[in-house]
């Protein structure tokens, strides 16, 4: 099978199978106007991802290699959290600032499955939560004086019941 | 996540640019999004923009004013338009459940109204015949224009922030508001029925204006309703003719048609429809076809309709009352929900909850409405009343279920508990209803009652 060569901000080099490395758009898109062919020894770069995360996209390109093309988005509807798979929950037990940087990785390389699935991990963190307890989650401080926190808290009586 | 050092700790939502907060938020509901501004001022920031709190908006207004940059300027900051609009809902909304309302009445008598959250649009024929233009200003009708219609047969009116449509036996009059600032609405142009159930813009508009206008091809008899046989969403107005069986819509800014759709001959008796909601238009002929506003075909359903069946649809569903039995569909994908059997003369949909209301006539003055929790699979309360009338013009929105009934003028009963909220005062006879979160109208004898929620 036909390898690429894909090289990570931090100058490692990745020698991946093509038809995962495309199931990045950005990747697709560069070998098709490029016309890069598949024997030649040409290297990728990719200046925005290290290679701590390249390796955990490719991990995560390489289990999803034959899954079917994620349907298109529908604007306004409110979606599901609860329908991750539990080898994408495993793969996504990782640091917060591991799970950042892959929803920025996911999104430069456009890859819709990924950026889908970290985005639900994260909003995962944030449903159902109190702001106190978000804060705890994410170890963010309450930066709010006191008479902020009151103009946020008269909003928040709209809250509908639940 | 397992791990709970601080070190593995990291504020995702306030590092991430703009399009990717708005990918995350997109699995967060309303009340997720209120607490996530109580977080932090980064957060608070973030999250105050259009894009997020539109999808909570029952309404859809134009891009020009909507906000789609974010606002970093400390606090207090001003919270975006459509926040702004949903938190305002949603304290009307509770108001009008506490019976805190002003009531006005004009003396016009309107044949037909239209509202989309700003702008009310009636058209009244005594003593002259026109368009009545109101803006709902802070809880108060603030008539801001006269436009006068010559040519006679009205039979509806559409409006939707930026087009008012006034609908004629075989015209449309399109307004298009001239000044975002004042919003001051000019004829635009005038569209015609055409024979095959097209449209098309008529050459002279100014002898149409002036009532001169006369066409031969549509005859008087076959009238399109307002109710099932036209929609107006985004800038696109589809229209269903009947006698000709053809589906239409017509862009109103690029000002050309982007469907033309005859439906296969058949000998269906079927009652045709054709609804909307602020994203998709439902449309129930041989099959239920549902298109996006730019009249792009979204997906089919093969579901054999009962005979009169009107489509409902809220912010999730897509109801059909079949022949013998009442199907639900997810609205964005079409598929299958929910089925059960099906008897009764009226149907009604809770527009946010997930409740349908089914009202059976057993006698001419005798009703039972039963509302059943669609996700719970039983009904959930059950109302027989001996005073209500009219069954056809029970309408519902969030919080109550509205009811014309003698010798109340209505009868509001709560949605999810089915106790009575209040009765209002007396007036007989009425003609017809309007009712939108923030405003009920209802035409008596010779004069309009206004009721602002606010």
């Amino acid at each position: 099978m036909p390898n690429i060569k894909l090289q990570s901000s931090d100058g490692e080099i990745y020698n991946v199978d093509v038809e995962i490395a495309k199931c990045s758009v950005t990747i697709k898109t560069m070998l098709e106007d490029l016309g890069m062919d598949e024997d030649e020894e040409e290297v990728v770069p990719l200046p925005n991802v290290n290679s701590a995360i390249l390796k955990k996209v490719i991990q995560w390109a390489t289990y999803h290699k034959d899954d079917p093309p994620p349907p298109e988005d529908d604007e306004n509807k409110e979606k599901r959290t609860d329908d991750i798979s539990s080898w994408d929950a495993d793969f996504l037990k990782v640091d917060q600032g591991t799970l950042f940087e892959l929803i920025l990785a996911a999104n430069y390389l456009d890859i819709k499955g990924l950026l889908d699935v970290t985005c639900k991990t994260v909003a995962n963190m944030i449903k159902g939560k109190t702001p106190e307890e978000i804060r705890k989650t994410f170890n963010i401080k309450n930066d709010f004086s006191a008479a902020e926190e009151e103009q946020v808290r008269k909003e928040n009586e709209w809250c509908e019941e639940k | 996540m397992e791990s709970t050092g601080e070190s593995l700790r990291f504020d995702i939502l306030g590092n991430l640019p703009l399009e990717l907060v708005l990918k995350i938020v997109d699995y967060l509901s309303f009340n997720d999004v209120l607490n996530c501004q109580g977080v932090s001022l980064t957060w608070n920031g973030a999250l105050n923009c259009d894009p997020i709190w539109r999808r909570y908006f029952d309404y859809e207004l134009p891009d020009k004013e909507a906000n789609f940059r974010r606002d970093f300027r400390g606090f207090p900051i001003q919270p975006c338009n459509y926040k702004q609009k949903v938190l305002n809902q949603k304290r009307i909304l509770s108001n009008w459940y506490e019976n805190k309302f002003e009531r006005f009445v004009v003396k016009e008598n309107f044949l037909f109204a239209a509202y989309d959250g700003t702008t009310l649009a009636a058209y009244s024929d005594h003593p002259k015949h026109g368009l009545l233009v109101y803006r709902i200003e802070r809880g108060k009708p603030v008539r801001t224009q006269y436009l006068p219609i010559k040519q006679r047969g009205t039979c509806g009116v559409l409006t939707n922030t930026e087009y008012i449509v006034v609908v004629l036996w075989s015209l449309f009059i399109i307004y298009r508001i001239s000044n975002a600032k004042k919003p001051v609405y000019k004829v635009a142009y005038i569209l015609e029925r055409r024979k095959g159930g097209q449209v098309g813009k008529v050459d002279n508009f100014r002898d149409a204006l002036d009532g001169k206008y006369h066409c031969s091809v549509i005859s008087t008899l076959d009238l399109l309703r307002i109710d099932s046989d036209i929609c107006l969403i985004n800038n696109t107005i589809f229209i269903y003719h009947a006698a000709d069986r053809a589906l239409c819509a017509w862009d109103l800014e690029k000002e050309e048609l982007i469907l033309k759709k005859s439906s296969p001959e058949s000998a269906s008796h079927f009652r045709h429809g054709l609804i909307a909601d602020k994203e998709q238009v439902y449309f129930a002929a041989e099959c239920i076809s549902v298109y996006s506003s730019q009249a792009e075909l979204q997906y089919r359903i093969d579901e054999r309709l009962g005979f009169n069946s009107k489509l409902l649809v809220n912010r999730n569903l897509l109801v059909v009352p079949g022949v013998s039995s009442i199907s639900g569909f997810d609205k964005y994908s079409g598929q299958r929900v929910f089925e059960m059997p099906h008897n009764s003369s009226s149907l009604l949909l809770n527009p946010r909850l997930d409740i349908l209301y089914c009202v059976i006539d057993y006698t001419c003055d005798h009703l039972v409405l039963t509302a059943y929790d669609i996700n719970a699979k039983q009904s959930i309360w059950e109302k027989i009343s001996d005073n209500l009338l009219l069954y056809d013009t029970i309408l519902v929105n969030e919080k109550c279920i509205i009811i014309p009934s003698k010798p109340e003028l209505f009868t509001l009963i709560d949605t999810v508990t089915g106790n009575i909220v209040y009765s209002n005062d007396a007036v007989n006879n009425c003609k017809f209803l309007l009712a939108r979160h923030d405003i009920l109208i209802c035409v008596d004898g010779n004069s309009t009652f206004m009721y602002v929620y606010s």
